[in-house]
């Protein structure tokens, strides 16, 4: 089987003073869900763009299915890419019906098949009997159906998806993940999904990437990206995080809630997430709670001591009263040391 | 697919050759006329000493005050319409923009029979009840289009509804009024028609008389240049108005509530709608009908002339449509060719008919030595067909252009993505999304050229008669009878587009489905 991937070699493009991508390398390959996350203006739909071909680059190198696709010097216009691509208003052509939507891009089907591709399409996602609809008159949660079902029907190589499920609500939102990731995994084809949201990224991907500045800070697997972030930007991108700043010596750094292996020396920031901060209630702790938040099976309490403040994910049942004292232990291993 | 680079990558020849050569279609004219001004005469020196003062003060007078008056008509009506509800308020809503479809000189040959008297009172009279719809439907769609959360913010500031209409609606109105008021104005100054039959002493009759009476093209040049000076102020007046123009604030919407006038109060809103409405429509067009039953159906001066309009009409549609469908595709991304292919657009919109046509003249002219012999034929068509294209390209590129940009840039880009070629995308995506926008443009420049007189007198072939020419020539003979037939074909023709645009306008609103 040929090896159907997208591929960014050391990208750069700027536009005017800002560079938007900088030296960005990032593989899609097939049958692989990569979720680029970041802020808006990271650089992250860029990049998208410049990997269906609608960017070009001023230097290096885009490969689609090991082909050169994009360079300084040549560019594989977008039309000849075999790539799919889901827009974040879907950009349904209003003239024309969902099923001619859906069998727009079919040039190498034959004409009598197409309809019926376009209905088999229709039947998959759930939509069999819209097929006359026009797109004003579904919802957005079937436009957005169709809009993958279109970008799905050629057969591309891989399909980019910038923002698919940021305008619709937060219940249909997950349930257009759970049908997107699996008509996705049966087509066995390649994604590459721009998203703001961490929880989507975390609940979709197999790959994360981390876009900050034009640059991707870091990519792998959510997992991976979680529990070693190499940034205090990175654990915060993908959840809550507490640092504080301490001091390395001799290979470790004390605090009030225990002493930590490090290879760094000087300055430091220490950083956990909430829910790998534990608590013991002692009447001379070195810290005190000052408030709870949530309303949930779990609280986030913030604990005040003379420096500085932590944040821990205890069960509500659990949670000491406002004004008490406590001590905090954090596991080593969950503990994240970055040069400050 | 490889782009191999013979210019930068964003500089398409072919593109600039084409908005080079939409810019001149007006330019060229506009500056032979200029061109022409100079070429010596010796009637100029009559002209000057015995007619100019009284031309220029004339139209100084008709325009400023028939645009005054009608600004602040339209404004009324607009805001009675929007914020208050009365017996008849739906129906006023769009009929007030019916005397729109009545040429200023139709309503001129009903009111100068009615009234028995000419001159600049019934001038006036005429220009501000068939021109406020302009203002009208400008003010009318901004006051509609305002955030309601401003009005509203307003309210809780303690401003009464005068104060609300004086410092917020009106000032946030105050471009798109500006805007109608150019619009209405330039209308007034190009006027022929209307001033030819009260006996009002323009500039544009000015250049009628240099050119027809006294064959001389190098007057009517000058007083063309006179002419184009005002237009020009009149242009940058607008631009200055609009500086500062405040644009959407809010993007949620919600139907304004509207204040309920009952008794008396709703009573003098429903009677000051309709008499608006029939000075400015109902009367001069019963009076035409009247007298088109009395004078029964001229056959020879109506077959003919329906035909002739009907050709020139698609003729110059054509024309037109052409040169307005490569402006819009061509400045499709907003940058210089589009500011550049806009700006000579609205040039030569801005641009009198009978200017453009001296213009037009002045360049046949120097393929002969006698510029009215070189009006025969083929020739003076394709010269009208330049004229309409000239002035009206910017009637066509302006829906066309909104039409082509309902295809958004990422629907082009999934088109694109898909696998379609530019060429096949355009008629894919492009064409069918903007078709009935084109359709609506060509009903426009159809319906314009309808009613065009100025440049049509002076450019037709001889012996072709139009409506316009037909209805003409009938009340400067003072036979009524005669000219209300082919007067009111006009409107009827006119009334199409009118009622469309009038009635949609009250249906669509932004972010409203």
């Amino acid at each position: 089987m040929i090896n159907l991937s997208l591929e960014a070699r050391n990208v750069s493009r700027a536009f005017g003073p800002l560079l938007a991508v900088d030296h960005v390398s990032l593989s899609i390959e097939s049958g692989e869900i990569v979720v680029l996350l970041g802020k808006s203006g990271s650089g992250k739909s860029t990049l998208l763009r410049i990997l269906a071909g609608l960017e070009t680059v001023d230097s290096g190198e885009v490969f689609a299915n090991g082909h050169l696709a994009s360079s300084k010097s040549k560019v594989v216009a977008p039309e000849h890419r075999n790539v799919g691509m889901v827009f974040q208003d879907y950009a349904l052509f209003p003239h024309l019906t969902a099923a001619a939507n859906i069998s727009f891009g079919l040039r190498n089907v034959a004409k009598s098949q197409r309809s019926d591709l376009a209905t088999a399409w229709l039947n998959r996602i759930g939509l069999g009997s819209r097929g006359t609809y026009f797109p004003h008159q579904l919802s957005g949660g079937e436009q957005q159906r169709i809009a993958l079902a279109r970008a799905l029907a050629p057969k591309p190589s891989v399909v980019l998806m910038d923002e698919p499920f940021s305008g619709l609500d937060p219940q249909l939102r997950l349930e257009l993940q759970a049908t997107t990731l699996e008509t996705l995994r049966t087509e066995g084809v390649g994604a590459l999904i721009v998203s703001h949201d961490a929880s989507e990224a975390i609940g979709i991907a197999d790959k994360i990437g981390i876009m900050a500045g034009g640059k991707l800070v870091q990519s792998g697997s959510p997992r991976d990206i979680y529990n070693n972030p190499t940034s205090l930007d990175v654990a915060r991108a993908l959840g809550d995080t507490w640092a504080i700043t301490a001091l390395a010596q001799n290979g470790v750094v004390t605090t009030d809630f225990g002493r930590f292996k490090t290879e760094l020396t000087g300055p430091v920031t220490l950083a956990a997430r909430p829910e790998a901060t534990n608590i013991l209630a002692a009447p001379n702790g070195a810290f005190i709670v000052t408030r709870a938040v949530g309303v949930g099976r779990f609280v986030t309490l913030s604990l005040q001591s003379a420096d500085f403040v932590l944040r821990a994910q205890v069960e509500a049942a659990l949670a000491p009263p406002i004004g008490s004292s406590v001590n905090v232990h954090v596991s080593p291993q969950d503990v994240l040391i970055f040069k400050a | 697919m490889t782009h191999t680079a013979l210019w930068p990558r964003h500089f398409k020849p072919t593109n600039a050759l084409l908005a080079l050569t939409l810019m001149a279609i007006p330019a060229l004219p506009i500056g032979l006329t200029i061109a022409t001004a100079g070429r010596g005469t010796t009637n100029f020196d009559h002209i000057a000493q015995v007619l100019l003062t009284d031309m220029v003060a004339t139209t100084l007078v008709v325009v400023l005050v028939s645009t005054l008056l009608a600004t602040i008509l339209g404004t009324a009506l607009a805001w009675l319409v929007t914020a208050f509800d009365f017996r008849g308020r739906a129906i006023f809503q769009w009929t007030l923009a019916l005397p729109l479809a009545l040429p200023a000189y139709v309503s001129a040959y009903a009111w100068g029979d009615l009234l028995g008297v000419r001159g600049l009172g019934v001038g006036i009279l005429v220009y501000v009840s068939t021109l406020f719809p302009y203002i009208y439907l400008a003010a009318r769609s901004a006051f509609e289009a305002q955030s309601v959360c401003a009005l509203e913010a307003a309210r809780v500031l303690g401003a009464g509804p005068w104060q609300r209409f004086w410092r917020v609606a009106l000032p946030m109105a105050r471009p798109a009024i500006a805007a109608g008021a150019a619009l209405a104005a330039l209308e007034i100054a190009a006027d022929y028609g209307a001033a030819d039959h009260l006996g009002i002493t323009t500039l544009t009759t000015g250049i009628f008389r240099a050119w027809f009476s006294m064959g001389d093209l190098a007057s009517a040049a000058r007083l063309s240049c006179i002419l184009l000076t005002g237009v020009l102020i009149l242009v940058i007046l607008e631009r200055q108005a609009r500086t500062g123009s405040v644009t959407g604030v809010s993007t949620r919407w919600r139907t304004p509530v509207r204040i309920a006038l009952s008794g008396i109060g709703g009573f003098g809103a429903s009677l000051f709608c309709l008499a608006i409405m029939a000075i400015g429509f109902l009367i001069p067009v019963g009076h035409l009908v009247t007298l088109a039953l009395a004078f029964g159906v001229p056959n020879r001066s109506f077959i003919a002339p329906t035909f002739a309009t009907a050709m020139l009409c698609v003729l110059g549609a054509l024309a037109t449509l052409t040169i307005a469908a490569l402006g819009a595709f061509i400045s499709q991304k907003k940058g210089l060719t589009a500011t550049l292919v806009r700006t000579s657009a609205l040039a030569g919109y801005a641009t009198p008919g009978a200017v453009m046509a001296l213009g037009v003249l002045a360049a046949l002219s120097m393929f002969g030595e006698n510029a009215a012999s070189a009006m025969a034929g083929p020739l003076a068509i394709f010269g009208l067909c330049y004229a309409y294209a000239g002035r009206f390209t910017s009637a066509g590129l302006e829906p066309m252009s909104a039409g082509l940009e309902k295809a958004t840039r990422s629907m082009r880009e999934a088109a694109t993505s898909l696998g379609t070629t530019p060429f096949s995308r355009f008629w894919r995506l492009e064409a069918p999304i903007a078709a009935p926008s084109a359709f609506a443009a060509a009903l426009l420049v159809a319906v314009e050229i309808a009613k065009e007189l100025p440049a049509t007198t002076i450019l037709r072939p001889f012996g072709l008669d139009t409506l316009a020419i037909r209805a003409h020539a009938y009340a400067a003979d003072e036979r009524l009878g005669g000219a209300a037939w082919p007067a009111l074909a006009i409107v009827a023709l006119a009334l199409v587009p009118t009622l469309l645009f009038s009635h949609g306008l009250g249906k669509s609103r932004a972010g409203q489905s």
